[in-house]
């Protein structure tokens, strides 16, 4: 069991956007649908401990995100469908930083730039466009040792030499164990991506849909 | 007309609700009825009464120069670029609603100089009031109207300052940078407030040999002033840099970093307070400074309790400063309540941090 979920509910306010009261997943690759606000992104917060929330999320049977916030973190990553970084720091700055934080190993920064094609790595990030932001978060999810990668809507923006990067990246690190949740409302389809299954965010919890 | 208002007038004040607050405080809190009236006759009686007025204005006005000037850019209002379509007699009468909206305070303070004027019978000495106004919308209005043609927005957004050296990969860093770069005026609006207050503390306490007790709630509630800015690094870590939250670092460590940041906020007003050459002892300015440390690391882990406005977080801090006072008054040793305020600090950071 890679990551499991037990009666976890979110809410903001009075309005609850998650309630799930069990969910497990084995190693894998996941594809997580759902309609627009159906709460896809803040499930996904939720998981990479950015959000407040009632329940229990463990990791590698191990590794509680309440308890063990350090070793969880460790070892999940999030790459945000529209990620907002301080507009005056530069790529660079915040390869450096996620890098030490993630223990990343050696090279492998250098290796992310130019499978992403980061060329603009000491612009600062108010100017760069939007699919420069977005390789920036996809380079930072990959960083590390990670033993879960969350990629939110990773498709969106960038460009196509990006996205057969991502998906040659995505299949390296599954080759080595790497579980991967995707949502993306484009099909995976043509990215020959061995897909475990397929869930999707219905009425504030998760439904298989290869069941 | 009305999301042009709401995406400039309204959010004018929105994200420098902040200042205003400070404003306010030191208008309604440090100074009194009597001093206000002795301004507003400076204004009116004195030679340079008016263009002291003016200047201030002015100074007013080029904080809504550059607030205009950057928001008409912003991407997420590139749609505002759609009031350069408007026919040419409905865009001035919009933008001056607009500039209207902007200079509302200077408005409102003309009104008043109006009203002692007429008590003091000097309303011949008020006329500069009317051409200033005018002034500043007509400025106002340029400025919204030189963007409207020139929508350079990548231009806008590169135009930011470098670093001479190169960034550490450092939180603080980063953070202390972001106050800086982008709440800077409520930074310098903040600090002046503190430092008034902190000077008024001073200034009473050498008044007469009190004991520790009067400067620590003096420099306490000086030291709270900076409430406003705790609110903004709070705002840092979950709004701006909220992705930040999924990094793998423990809840010691990051408290750690929020009370070095707060530590670091704290120290222009305690050398204020060195420099001023006051009576108390290092170790006695010491305490007083590890006082107001804790209070405010308080106040800054009470805001992970639950969302709130600025606002909102006041009433308690107010409250708690009451509490404080007669804590402090009941001759509790300054460093044990610093030390108590600190374990309960620490203990909420436990508990509500997330």
């Amino acid at each position: 069991m890679k990551l499991a979920v037990k009666n976890l509910r979110k809410s903001y306010g009075s309005h609850e956007v998650l309630a799930i009261p069990e969910w497990e997943i084995d190693e894998g690759i996941y594809w997580i649908q759902g309609e627009n606000g159906a709460g896809k992104s803040t499930l996904f917060r939720t998981l990479a401990g950015m959000l407040p929330f009632e329940g229990e999320v463990v990791l590698d049977k191990r590794f509680d995100l309440k308890r063990d916030p350090v070793a969880y973190r460790q070892r999940l990553n999030l790459g945000e469908a529209e990620p907002l970084y301080p507009t005056f720091l530069t790529p660079a700055d915040l390869l450096a930083f996620v890098a030490e934080a993630k223990r990343s190993p050696a090279g492998q920064v250098q290796n992310l730039v130019e499978a992403f094609g980061m060329n603009y790595l000491h612009q600062s990030m108010g100017s760069c466009s939007s699919g420069m932001v977005k390789k920036t978060s996809l380079a930072l999810a990959f960083l590390g040792d990670p033993s879960v990668i969350i990629l939110d809507e990773p498709l969106i923006t960038i460009d196509l030499e990006a996205r057969a990067n991502l998906f040659t990246l995505i299949k390296n690190y599954h080759a080595r164990g790497v579980t991967f949740l995707l949502s993306s409302h484009q099909p995976f389809e043509d990215s020959d991506l061995p897909l475990t299954a397929a869930f999707k965010l219905q009425n504030r919890a998760l439904v298989s849909l290869s069941a | 007309m009305k999301v042009f208002l709401l995406s400039t007038v309204r959010e004018f004040y929105r994200q420098r609700a902040g200042l205003f607050l400070m404003v306010v405080f030191i208008l309604f809190g440090f100074l009194s009825s009597r001093e206000h009236y002795a301004f507003a006759v400076f204004f009116l009686k004195d030679d340079w009464g008016m263009i002291a007025l003016m200047v201030a204005w002015i100074a007013y006005t080029l904080l809504c120069v550059q607030f205009l000037a950057h928001q008409l850019t912003q991407p997420e209002y590139v749609i505002l670029q759609n009031a350069f379509l408007w026919p040419v007699g409905k865009r001035v009468i919009r933008l001056l609603a607009m500039a209207l909206g902007l200079i509302l305070p200077l408005i409102l303070y003309g009104i008043y100089v109006f009203t002692i004027a007429r008590q003091e019978n000097l309303t011949g000495n008020t006329w500069p009031i009317l051409p200033y106004w005018l002034l500043m919308s007509v400025c106002l209005m340029s400025v919204a109207e030189w963007r409207l043609r020139n929508p350079d927005i990548s231009k806008a957004a590169k135009t930011t300052l470098r670093l001479p050296f190169r960034r550490p990969a450092n939180y603080v860093f980063w953070t202390l940078e972001w106050l800086l770069r982008e709440r800077g005026f409520t930074l310098l609006l903040s600090k002046v407030g503190v430092f008034l207050f902190m000077i008024a503390a001073l200034v009473y306490d050498s008044t007469g040999t009190y004991d520790l007790r009067l400067p620590a709630v003096g420099f306490t509630l000086a030291y709270l002033l900076n409430a406003g800015l705790s609110y903004e690094l709070y705002l840092w870590e979950n709004e701006v840099w909220l992705w930040g939250k999924s990094l793998p670092f423990g809840a010691i460590t990051r408290f750690g970093r929020v009370a070095i940041l707060h530590a670091i906020l704290l120290l222009p007003e305690t050398f204020l307070a060195i420099s001023y050459g006051t009576r108390l002892e290092w170790y006695e300015l010491a305490q007083l400074y590890i006082l107001g440390l804790s209070t405010l690391l308080l106040y800054h882990v009470s805001l992970y309790r639950a969302p709130k406005l600025l606002e909102e977080t006041l009433q308690p801090v107010a409250i708690g400063f009451i509490i404080l006072t007669f804590a402090i008054l009941y001759k509790i040793p300054i460093a044990l309540l610093a030390l108590i305020l600190l374990i309960f600090a620490f203990a909420g950071w436990r508990r509500w941090y997330n």
